[in-house]
């Protein structure tokens, strides 16, 4: 890695983790370019930015994809890459890819109009989680109960007009304790994990479950880093069910967040991630 | 020193860099730093359907 190496932030808000990922960059005496992805422009031939590497924080999916894309054009490694973010931030290829890994994960109908939809809940088995293809934070997801909660909800996605909310992802609901496991992954090495208590069946943090840290088990260890492979590797937090038929993974989140994990387990994670950047960029 | 846009209450720029974001400690409105020199801050951008992890 050359002395004038620049890391590039490509973001859209500056939350506690872009703050520690900035404060970790300084204390290792890293230029860092802020490229907010708000005013960034990408021409197809490269000019105008230093960065050699760049480091996406940017919490549109869409915004991702494209600089991602358009970072590597220019021949600017990124951290993850383009096709780790495409694969983890649709929901239908990472279930695809976990399985053709081996890696266990609900089992999962994906069905294209709001017929097929029915069938795929009646194949799945009520109750059901139907989840939009795209999205995070636990936003437009639903529990089905039964068939006729199913056509109501199918109606009104439908009705939300976006072509996306015509794809119906439909999940077995897991029965699981009332938590979830987050094994954050950097690299090869697993750096902290936690568990996520909520009541709501969803247990994101952003709805309020609460964090505590969590020494992985083998087992919840060897599963996690099995399905960061499975998806390209990088920064990854890996998000596991407690099945009552074993560990299930549900989710890879590309770009994810570590407040609560920072907290709960006092892991220096943005510190793990710089250090992880420099190295990829020394390759 | 500047004012939330939605109550009023004066915000200092201590310690906040441009693009951060914070809630109001009066009314609680999500706020982002868009300029640190002057310091300015405004309503941070609303969640969109893309936004995750």
């Amino acid at each position: 890695m050359s002395e004038t190496f620049t890391l590039g932030l490509f973001y859209t808000v500056i939350r506690p983790e872009e703050k520690w990922i900035l404060e970790a960059a300084a204390e290792r005496s890293l230029t860092v370019e802020r490229l907010h992805d708000e005013a960034v422009t990408f021409p197809l031939v490269r000019n105008g930015f230093q960065a050699d590497l760049v480091l996406n924080r940017s919490v549109s999916h869409s915004r991702s994809l494209y600089a991602l894309r358009f970072f590597e054009h220019y021949g600017v490694p990124t951290v993850n890459p383009y096709d780790v973010v495409a694969l983890c931030g649709d929901k239908v290829l990472a279930s695809l890819r976990l399985e053709e890994a081996g890696v266990p994960t609900p089992r999962t109908v994906v069905a294209l109009t709001p017929a097929a939809a029915l069938k795929a809940l009646d194949e799945i088995g009520y109750p059901a989680v139907l989840k939009p293809p795209v999205g995070s934070w636990g936003r437009l997801m639903a529990k089905v109960d039964d068939p006729e909660e199913a056509e109501q909800i199918i109606e009104h996605k439908s009705a939300l007009g976006s072509p996306m909310h015509s794809i119906f992802y439909v999940q077995e609901y897991v029965e699981k304790p009332e938590r979830d496991l987050r094994v954050f992954v950097v690299g090869d090495e697993i750096v902290a994990a936690m568990t996520r208590h909520s009541k709501d069946w969803r247990t994101n943090a952003a709805r309020g479950a609460v964090s505590t840290g969590l020494k992985p088990t083998p087992e919840m260890a060897e599963l996690a880093m099995r399905a960061a492979h499975a998806v390209g590797g990088g920064v990854l937090a890996v998000d596991l069910m407690e099945s009552p038929d074993g560990l299930v993974v549900h989710e890879v989140n590309p770009t994810p967040e570590f407040r609560a994990l920072t907290t709960a387990t006092g892991v220096d994670v943005a510190g793990k991630i710089v250090d992880f950047v420099m190295e990829i960029a020394r390759r | 020193m500047t004012e939330c846009p939605e109550c009023g209450r004066a915000i200092e720029k201590a310690g906040l860099i441009e693009g951060e974001i914070f809630p109001c400690p009066d009314c609680g409105l999500e706020l982002e730093v868009t300029a640190v020199e002057p310091f300015r801050v405004d309503a941070a951008p609303r969640e969109a359907e893309d936004w995750g992890e």
